[in-house]
């Protein structure tokens, strides 16, 4: 009689059971550890290459938030990339919408953003925040503030008073992503500025990576 | 004998009951070949390649001076690298790369005075190194030590010739002029940490 191990469930013959029969609880076998090393191997995957994107824009725009949008560039941000350098999970469309990354797996992901800017003409006294706005933060899920916008990630960095030719700004931080959830802002990148006096910047580069790490829920 | 579709598991015919026991062993073999593989795989990507390099000995310099690049050494590696004495993404993918640097006055303070540190991700071409990407951290001085960090994500990218090789650097400098500032031993950190092979459609 043909008894099943435990915990998968695995068929084999005991004592007394029919030579003749082995093949058909032999293939039983073959095909339930097909189906389970098929289902290791998609966990092997997924540890190996989460999803992830990193784009990234080397044209430089000027970029200025009280002006209205130029024709090409929309200086009131977010920032358009122009290259995708890996997406292995089709988490950017630039046709579509060059400003944004869409996560199509929920989840915790850790995202990174950075700016590159030229000279600005005011000098010292500049302060600059990069933001990564997307997602939403576990603690904001409900039906009030769906409809808003959070954004995070804030990195300042003041100028320094002696000569400078670039500002590289950073920012870090992990966000939440839920698929069930209404789309109201995939993952961008903005910049605010606190000394108008330098205004419009030139932004020489900027680039944006968001890569999955953990499940939503536990 | 047949094999399932994609693992390629061996299984008898109805008729074929003569040779079970190489049937068995092709089987035993097979998953045994396939298990070991998962389980070194999956280990490999839960134990995450990761490096971690600090100053050995204190660094002290005076404003005129700018540290491009601070003198670290590998304290931690859970993978092989070329070098031990600066660092460098071992294998192409997505790094997660930062540095912490905390910089103290050895004598006074210049009220107002800059700190700052900065990450260079430098690669290579027929004509030299090129910059491939660069973040910095600047403070000002508030009485005491100034910590310094900042990270980024960098795809080392192997179809790209300028990635071929690639080093990171760790630079400082400061603008107190009242006295030299130090990086005590230890407290220049530059660490990369592997986010994923970049090249593999993953879905679920």
């Amino acid at each position: 009689m043909v008894a099943y191990s435990q915990p998968h469930g695995l068929p084999y013959q005991t004592a007394g059971d029919k030579r003749r029969d082995a093949p058909k609880v032999w293939r039983q076998v073959a095909d339930m550890l097909e189906a389970r090393l098929n289902a290791a191997d998609d966990v092997r995957r997924r540890v190996q290459s989460p999803p992830m994107a990193v784009v990234r824009r080397t044209a430089p725009f000027v970029f200025d938030p009280f002006q209205p949008p130029s024709e090409t560039i929309d200086g009131d941000g977010p920032f358009p990339f122009d290259a995708v350098l890996i997406d292995t999970d089709g988490m950017v469309d630039l046709s579509a919408d060059a400003r944004v990354v869409t996560p199509r797996v929920s989840g915790w992901y850790m995202a990174t953003g950075y700016v590159k800017i030229a000279s600005p003409s005011a000098g010292a006294g500049d302060s600059f925040t990069l933001f990564i706005r997307g997602g939403f933060d576990g603690q904001y899920i409900d039906s009030q503030r769906m409809s808003q916008l959070y954004g995070y990630n804030n990195v300042i960095n003041q100028a320094n008073p002696s000569a400078r030719s670039t500002y590289y700004i950073t920012a870090t931080s992990m966000s939440f992503w839920d698929t069930s959830l209404p789309v109201i802002t995939a993952f961008q990148l903005d910049l605010g500025i606190v000394n108008t006096g330098s205004l419009p910047l030139t932004i020489t580069e900027c680039g944006m990576a968001v890569c999955w790490v953990a499940d939503p829920y536990w | 004998m047949d094999t399932t579709l994609r693992q390629k598991l061996p299984y008898p015919h109805e008729d074929d009951v003569g040779a079970l026991a190489l049937y068995m062993q092709e089987l035993a073999t097979r998953a045994d070949a396939r298990l070991h593989e998962l389980v070194q795989d999956i280990q490999a990507a839960v134990d995450v390649p990761t490096a971690v390099f600090e100053n050995l000995s204190d660094i002290q310099f005076p404003y005129t001076a700018t540290y491009d690049s601070l003198p670290v050494e590998v304290v931690f590696s859970n993978v092989e690298l070329q070098y031990t004495t600066f660092a460098q993404p071992p294998f192409p993918g997505l790094w997660h790369i930062g540095f912490w640097v905390s910089m103290t006055p050895v004598g006074t303070a210049t009220a107002g005075s800059f700190r700052r540190a900065d990450l260079t991700i430098w690669g290579v071409t027929s004509t030299g190194w090129i910059q491939l990407h660069k973040v910095e951290c600047v403070e000002y001085e508030g009485g005491g030590t100034e910590h310094l960090q900042a990270e980024t994500a960098f795809y080392v990218d192997p179809n790209d010739p300028t990635h071929q090789y690639i080093y990171i650097d760790i630079g400082a400098a400061h603008g107190n002029t009242g006295s030299q500032i130090q990086i005590p031993a230890g407290q220049a950190r530059l660490w990369l940490t592997y986010g994923g092979a970049g090249d593999l459609l993953s879905r679920r």
